[in-house]
């Protein structure tokens, strides 16, 4: 037999243990949008169980179906005459990524986030924080303090300079 | 499902916040400075890499009342801010001539004639600086550096007699100008421009022909002339200066009458020759404002898509095409970056280009 193919490659799976100790079974050319993940596999250093101490199930989970949908195994194979047809699924795909993201709630998003930047998958992390700039963009600093518990730790001289700094933008 | 835990967000790492706060533009970001020290932090980090292009500022003319409004707009996130209790309130005859990180030098008075009463104004802090008084009146004004940095340089000049050129200098400090006496056969000083070291000098003659270009050098204080001369033509001219995105000068000239760009030509800094700007590949590089400020900025981020353009701060300064198509920009007389701005409720008001302090 010859040397394995990239397909007979592309089959195997790594185990993914998440914080709370559920293992997930991911393909290694999904899991290769993990930078980390990624260089684990060039180091080889991926057999048996792989834990992620900073991602719980729930967020594991989200972070797979994301790579899931995001995985193209065949871009090499595709013909350029199938451009406008590349457009649309660009299009779907944008549409796909804005309703999952749209679809968390607070606490999930702030996971993905933490969980996307620990697995350093760069599209994903993009992604979310687009989504939370969408929340604070135009908000009053105390709203945006509300949302999400930050405690101010500024003296109020401090906060005077700041808005005399900027006066422009607290009007 | 597992029950999640519950986000403690103030726990959010840094880096991450950064990456938040950098999709937002500048104007979005700065309100954002007040939740907390660590957003703060985030904020000032930022090192700008899609805003180039320069905002609108707005005012009152203040011919026969005084200057009362105040207002800048920002193009990247298309909103307009009111300065509160401007700092220029009051001021009649207001005269701009030169904008740079968020700073306007404007003189005050005479009807804008003339020179003699200097200040620098941001509206971004709203703060103005005055400058001593000249005891005699000046012609063309300009400035180096943000006068928030101690090399900065505010220079205004004058011809008193055919042959002398006089330059008076101020820098953070000072109590009174420092003065400079050059010889030389000038005569009209048409405009200048900061780049790199030195302030550049346009001359020209009573029909606004350029004639001669010059150069003080602030670290040096020594003048430098060059002997490279051009003919614009016959017509009256308005003369704007700029430098262009690697160093070299950019001369805009319009007729005096409409308005109309009548030619562009750029002073080569390194063989000290003028040439005129043909399909021009610093000229693909940049964007180019015009008006009572000029200055040229990279044909980057969000102001990409105006590569090659020559922008006029007023409709009679209309956009000019300089790449392939030479051509006068169709209305919309702004392009797209600006054409938001509701025309009709600013038309009464002077508008000068600002450089943003970021």
């Amino acid at each position: 037999m010859s040397t394995p193919s990239s397909s007979v490659f592309s089959y195997r799976v790594l185990k993914l243990k998440s914080s709370d100790g559920e293992i997930f079974e991911v393909k290694q050319t999904v899991a290769v949008q993990s930078g980390v993940l990624k260089q684990m596999m060039e180091d080889g250093c991926t057999e048996g169980e792989i834990p992620l101490n900073n991602v719980d199930s729930p967020t594991l989970a989200k972070i797979i179906e994301w790579c899931n949908k995001h995985h193209d195994d065949d871009v090499e194979g595709r013909v350029l005459s199938q451009e406008k047809e590349k457009e649309k699924e660009k299009a779907d795909m944008k549409r796909w990524e804005s309703e999952f993201i749209d679809a968390l709630n607070r606490d999930e998003l702030y996971f993905l986030l933490i969980g996307s930047n620990y697995m350093n998958i760069k599209e994903l992390l993009d992604c979310a924080a687009q989504k939370v700039a969408g929340m604070v963009k135009g908000k009053t600093p105390e709203a945006i303090r509300e949302m999400f518990n930050i405690q101010s730790d500024f003296t109020e001289e401090e906060e005077k300079a700041i808005r005399k700094e900027n006066q422009w933008a607290f009007n | 499902m597992k029950k999640m835990k519950k986000a403690k967000w103030s726990d959010l790492p840094e880096d991450i916040w950064r990456l938040i706060m950098e999709k937002l533009c500048w104007s979005e970001r700065v309100p954002l400075c007040l939740v907390c020290k660590i957003w703060r932090d985030c904020i000032r980090e930022i090192k700008n890499t899609k805003e180039f292009l320069p905002w609108l500022m707005y005012y009152d003319k203040g011919r026969k009342g005084n200057c009362s409004i105040c207002k800048l707009c920002d193009p990247s996130a298309k909103r307009i801010f009111t300065v509160k209790q401007t700092q220029i309130a009051r001021n009649r005859d207001l005269v701009p001539h030169q904008s740079r990180h968020g700073w306007v030098l404007f003189s005050k008075g005479f009807f804008g004639l003339v020179i003699k009463h200097l200040f620098l104004y941001s509206p971004f802090t709203n703060q103005v600086i005055e400058l001593p008084k000249l005891n005699k009146i000046y012609s063309k004004a300009s400035f180096s550096l943000s006068p928030t940095c101690p090399d900065c340089m505010v220079i205004a000049l004058r011809i008193p007699k055919t042959g002398e050129l006089e330059i008076k200098a101020w820098q953070p400090g000072y109590e009174t100008w420092k003065t400079f006496k050059f010889s030389g056969e000038y005569d009209i000083i048409s405009q200048v421009a900061y780049a790199g070291e030195s302030f550049y000098c346009v001359f020209s003659d009573l029909k606004r022909n350029v004639k001669k270009i010059g150069a003080f050098n602030t670290k040096h204080q020594e003048w430098q002339e060059f002997s490279g001369s051009i003919e614009v033509n016959n017509e009256p001219n308005r003369v704007y200066l700029s430098v262009a995105i690697n160093g070299d000068l950019l001369l805009v000239t319009t007729l005096a009458q409409s308005g109309r760009i009548s030619g562009f030509q750029r002073f080569h800094l390194s063989n000290k020759k003028w040439f005129v700007v043909e399909n021009d590949t610093i000229m693909e590089k940049q964007v180019t404002f015009i008006g009572g400020t000029s200055f040229s900025v990279p044909a980057m981020g969000n102001a990409r898509q105006s590569a090659g353009l020559i922008i006029g701060s007023t409709p009679v300064l209309r956009c000019y095409n300089c790449l392939v198509t030479q051509q006068w920009w169709q209305p919309p007389q702004y392009p797209q970056v600006y054409d938001w701005i509701n025309k009709n409720d600013y038309n009464k008001l002077k508008r000068i280009w600002i450089q943003p302090p970021f």
